[in-house]
């Protein structure tokens, strides 16, 4: 018998789930000697008041050593499961962006809910418009919150989708009883392109246009994209995306999107960016969206509605 | 200075008073200034009154 192990998905996409399939053969080691999945509803149908919904009065997990949960908390259902989660596992660990810092669900921290929800379900056409539901569904929280600011988390491993190969570090050296080797430091670090000074450089510039390069060359021969003007998200973003030697989308010659969340779990990449930024002498007014720089860590209140909007009613 | 035109627009994005932040230059031989602009400071703080966060702290 292996580690039992219980997985859980709240508010998220199944990328992460599908990143740990990605762990390649590596993965049929860990499963078949070292793991012993208790709980997934991703892949076993387990159910969660008994077989027959008729067992049990709270949802009930089974016990387990380790726990797994990706995706953020947007609604009752998540939290009582996240909290039902924290009550059985020994080590509760939070994979993937969602789970760390409220990932792309959080978007929705900077608008106001009511108003959004009437705009994309009951206004936008001419037509009745939908009626929102309010029996059989969990109700929505106030706002989507990232895991440790709900329950307490022992391990975070952020990456929209996370890295397969750290998936199989951390379970491994949990397994191994030693602290998982874990890149700690900025995409910037680990980006091989040329950095020659920002030059005249006072402006950033939006990505319609391409980037520099040469297609014949390899990425250590293309300038940085910060330095030729692109919003590339890679100071203020938490390294590990890099699978074949240079960060994921810097691979492809476009700008780090900030996929991994700050690079400190507490950091605010937008904050973090438009300093950087004015410490270099850019015109800050020339970034058009500031807010989408937290696309993935809108979280921990990072991300709010603006108060200049119509005044939100407040308790 | 386009730092601190930057810092203004931060603050109301996250809801704060422009007016929380201020800066001026006082030589070390202008005490009348520097007292000055720290009770000009102080007093709009106090007028501002506390930030009322909302109850959630994580």
């Amino acid at each position: 018998m292996g580690v039992t192990t219980a997985l859980e998905w709240l508010s998220s996409c199944s990328g992460c789930e599908i990143a740990i399939l990605n762990i390649g053969e590596d993965l049929i080691e860990l499963l078949t000697e070292h793991l012993d999945i208790v709980h997934a509803p991703v892949i076993m149908d387990h159910k969660y008041y008994g077989q027959c919904g008729d067992e049990a009065e709270h949802l009930q997990i089974p016990e387990a050593v380790v726990g797994i949960v990706t995706g953020g908390v947007a609604n009752e259902e998540h939290l009582e499961v996240l909290e039902e989660m924290r009550k059985k596992c020994r080590i509760l660990i939070a994979l993937g962006s969602c789970a760390t810092q409220g990932g792309i669900p959080a978007l929705m921290n900077g608008q106001n809910a009511a108003q959004s929800f009437a705009e994309i379900y009951q206004s936008s056409s001419t037509d009745k418009g939908a009626v929102l539901p309010d029996q059989g569904v969990p109700a929505l929280l106030d706002r989507t919150y990232a895991l440790d600011e709900k329950v307490k988390i022992d391990m975070m491993l952020p990456g929209c989708p996370p890295n397969p190969a750290h998936i199989a570090e951390m379970i491994t050296a949990l397994l191994e009883d030693r602290e998982p080797q874990l890149p700690t430091k900025s995409v910037c670090d680990t980006c091989p392109t040329k950095r020659e000074g920002k030059g005249s450089l006072s402006t950033v510039k939006r990505f319609t246009e391409n980037v520099q390069f040469d297609p014949e060359k390899p990425i250590s021969e293309m300038r940085c994209l910060l330095e030729q003007g692109f919003m590339c998200m890679g100071p203020v973003t938490a390294a590990g995306c890099a699978k074949r030697g240079a960060p994921s989308c810097i691979e492809v010659r476009v700008p780090c999107r900030g996929c991994f969340g700050s690079v400190l779990p507490k950091g605010n990449q937008m904050l973090d960016m438009m300093n950087a930024l004015a410490s270099n002498g850019i015109d800050f007014k020339s970034v058009v969206d500031r807010r989408s720089m937290l696309r993935f860590s809108g979280a921990h209140g990072n991300l709010r509605p603006l108060r200049r909007a119509p005044a939100k009613e407040e308790a | 200075m386009s730092r601190s035109e930057m810092i203004n627009e931060l603050l109301e994005d996250y809801g704060y008073e422009k007016e929380r932040f201020a800066i001026s230059w006082v030589s070390s031989a202008e005490p009348d200034k520097f007292v000055a602009a720290v009770s000009q400071m102080t007093q709009r703080v106090r007028q501002l009154g506390p930030i009322h966060e909302s109850a959630q702290a994580g």
